[in-house]
């Protein structure tokens, strides 16, 4: 077997690190080693929280849910609720953005939702 | 957005990056357009600029300089301590609008009047105490929160709801939107607060 010198494929190796580190403060984009750790933990993070992207966001939609219910005198568990009996096929994303942006179709949906609720009533 | 919308601009997307991607790639030097490194762009330009416009937010996101504030008043007197600074807590994160954003501070400004009347259930005012220790040995220092209520009438609320709103640079500048004042007088007239019904 021929002796196999590494210099050229260790250069280029950083290289190709550095490359994908390129933006990362400090020594994160310049020193090979600390690259590495930090392209490492970011694959990690994107991966986890791609995941967690989903949840983070129906959470919020809820919550937005929620104050909308609220200003209207309901709770959002009555909301969904009653919005699930009287067939509503709209799904969170699509009622909290109707919250926002048109809030009087908000209002004909809880109105609907408040008919068919089998929840008691909420306190005031 | 109806669905074909949605397509439309999924569509679009696919086009508008195919462009980009032959534009870019005709202007590239020979030398550089090795594989691994053409592979790298024609994922970065092609395939997830395309899943970015497919996977578009149409989820709507406060912008910090956007948000409209209005100013609220409530009066402690007789108020139980903790069930009212939940409710302020609430309106200083914004909760309470179909607009919160988390990472955005869309809360509206409180002032609590008479702060020094505010009430407690049970003896907690005598019961109860705050904690502080100084560091050094036999340093702990406990007030009741009748104590606390002589010297800073304000104190009781203020802590209360701190404690309630998110720890951090953007809880710091919530609870900077609370306005708490002893008695009936505060200096916001001018600011036209609305009553926030507790």
């Amino acid at each position: 077997m021929p002796r196999v010198r590494k210099g050229s494929a260790r250069t280029k190796a950083r290289k190709k690190l550095l490359r994908e580190a390129r933006g990362y403060y400090g020594t994160k984009s310049r020193h090979k080693q600390q690259a590495k750790v930090a392209l490492m933990r970011a694959g990690r993070n994107a991966f986890r929280d791609r995941r967690r992207r989903k949840r983070d966001f129906r959470r919020l939609w809820i919550t937005r849910i929620s104050a909308a219910c609220r200003m209207r005198g309901m709770r959002y568990s009555q909301f969904i609720n009653g919005a699930q009996l009287a067939g509503v096929l709209l799904n969170r994303k699509m009622l909290s953005q109707l919250a926002i942006d048109d809030p009087a179709a908000f209002d004909a949906i809880a109105e609907m939702a408040k008919a068919s609720s089998t929840a008691q009533p909420a306190k005031a | 957005m109806s669905r074909i919308d949605c397509l439309d601009a999924y569509c679009y997307g696919y086009l508008t990056s195919l462009f980009r991607w032959l534009s870019f790639a005709a202007l590239l030097p020979a030398r550089l357009a090795k594989r691994y490194w053409a592979a790298q762009l024609f994922h970065k330009l092609f395939v997830w600029d395309c899943e970015c416009r497919a996977m578009r937010r149409e989820t709507f996101l406060a912008k910090p300089g956007q948000v409209e504030r209005k100013w609220l008043i409530a009066d402690a007197e007789g108020q139980i301590l903790g069930r009212m600074a939940t409710q302020i807590a609430t309106v200083l994160m914004g909760k309470h609008k179909p607009t919160y954003t988390p990472h955005v501070d869309c809360g509206d400004y409180v002032i609590v009047t008479n702060a020094a009347k505010v009430a407690m259930t049970g003896r907690k005012g005598e019961q109860k105490f705050k904690k502080s220790f100084s560091g050094y040995p036999g340093g702990l220092r406990l007030r009741t929160f009748d104590e606390i209520r002589e010297k800073h009438p304000e104190r009781l609320v203020e802590d209360a709801v701190r404690r309630m709103l998110p720890k951090g640079p953007l809880g710091r500048d919530m609870y900077r939107k609370l306005k708490v004042y002893a008695g009936t007088d505060h200096p916001h007239t001018a600011q036209q607060p609305e009553t926030l019904e507790l």
